[in-house]
């Protein structure tokens, strides 16, 4: 088949190629390599999972053996009424009151833009 | 356009992402983006659609890496897949919307409004998009992209006498056009 397209041919040799639109690598790569490493990468890691289990079997230990202790039951009824106790002493009211109110004061402090007097409020 | 690979070929590209490497996919991606979009944006004539379809390309490529047989060329596997890609949303777009045919040329701007272009390069830009689509994804991977006879016959999925006369009728059509200006 023989064509005399050389002038064409030339032409369309020399057309450049258009630009991809920007971000479209990027949305590329999030539709692949980065969302399978977010969906590969597993929730809990084994080291998270050793930790864990060994935190809840000395806990479970702890509690077993606090229990078992003869004088637990005393114990436990005398700490539980002085913490009580201790809550509602005046004094321990009264620092707790002066801690909400200093932190009701800064939330609303934080909300309000300060106004200070410029230049241009004076002409 | 073949891809002037500096660093790992293709093959150990893939072999590398399929690997877990994404970096190796990134590098592919990188390689591709650009001619795919063009293959895209010639064959959707929508830039959206284009993206679409180039982004879709990469997915399915990347879902079916495994699927890739060694020894082959990355190319021509990622532009198949980008073909069938537009095929596809032609297909849709024709069922819905009732929109073009693939096959017809479009309703673009005429020889008069083509004519008014100055510039060269826009003005064959505009007669390859009025081309039907057969001609278009044939003269786009050949002269654009620099794909072989046997390559495009690969990716098209047609014989490559087919490829050879698309190609002629193509050119041919695209001249008409040209001189018309």
């Amino acid at each position: 088949m023989n064509d005399d397209f050389d002038e064409l041919d030339r032409a369309l040799f020399a057309l450049p190629l258009e630009e991809p639109p920007p971000g479209l690598r990027r949305a590329i790569l999030e539709a692949t390599v980065f969302s399978q490493a977010r969906v590969s990468a597993p929730a809990v890691r084994p080291w998270e999972s050793l930790a864990a289990g060994t935190t809840l079997a000395i806990g479970a230990w702890l509690i077993f053996a606090l229990i078992a202790y003869k004088g637990f039951a005393v114990a436990f009824n005398t700490e539980i009424v002085a913490a009580v106790q201790a809550f509602a002493a005046p004094n321990s009211l009264v620092w707790l009151g002066a801690g909400c109110a200093i932190a009701a004061w800064l939330t609303v402090l934080g909300s309000v833009r300060l106004r200070l007097p410029g230049r241009g409020a004076r002409s | 356009m073949s891809a002037v690979a500096t660093g790992p070929d293709d093959g150990q590209l893939v072999a590398a992402a399929i690997a877990g490497r994404s970096e190796a996919f990134g590098t592919l991606v990188e390689r591709y983006e650009r001619a795919i979009y063009h293959l895209c944006l010639r064959t959707m004539r929508d830039p959206e659609e284009a993206r679409d379809c180039a982004q879709e390309a990469f997915f399915k490529a990347f879902r079916s890496l495994r699927t890739f047989k060694p020894g082959s060329k990355f190319s021509t596997w990622i532009f198949s897949i980008a073909y069938h890609a537009c095929c596809d949303r032609l297909g849709r777009r024709k069922r819905y919307t009732d929109d073009e045919l693939p096959e017809r040329a479009d309703p673009g701007p005429g020889p008069a409004q083509i004519a008014e272009r100055n510039d060269e390069a826009q003005a064959l830009r505009a007669a390859i998009s009025e081309l039907p689509e057969k001609y278009r994804t044939v003269i786009t991977l050949y002269h654009l992209q620099g794909r072989q006879y046997e390559e495009i016959a690969q990716v098209l999925d047609l014989p490559m006498g087919t490829v050879k006369t698309h190609l002629f009728r193509a050119k041919e059509l695209l001249r008409k056009a040209l001189t018309t200006q």
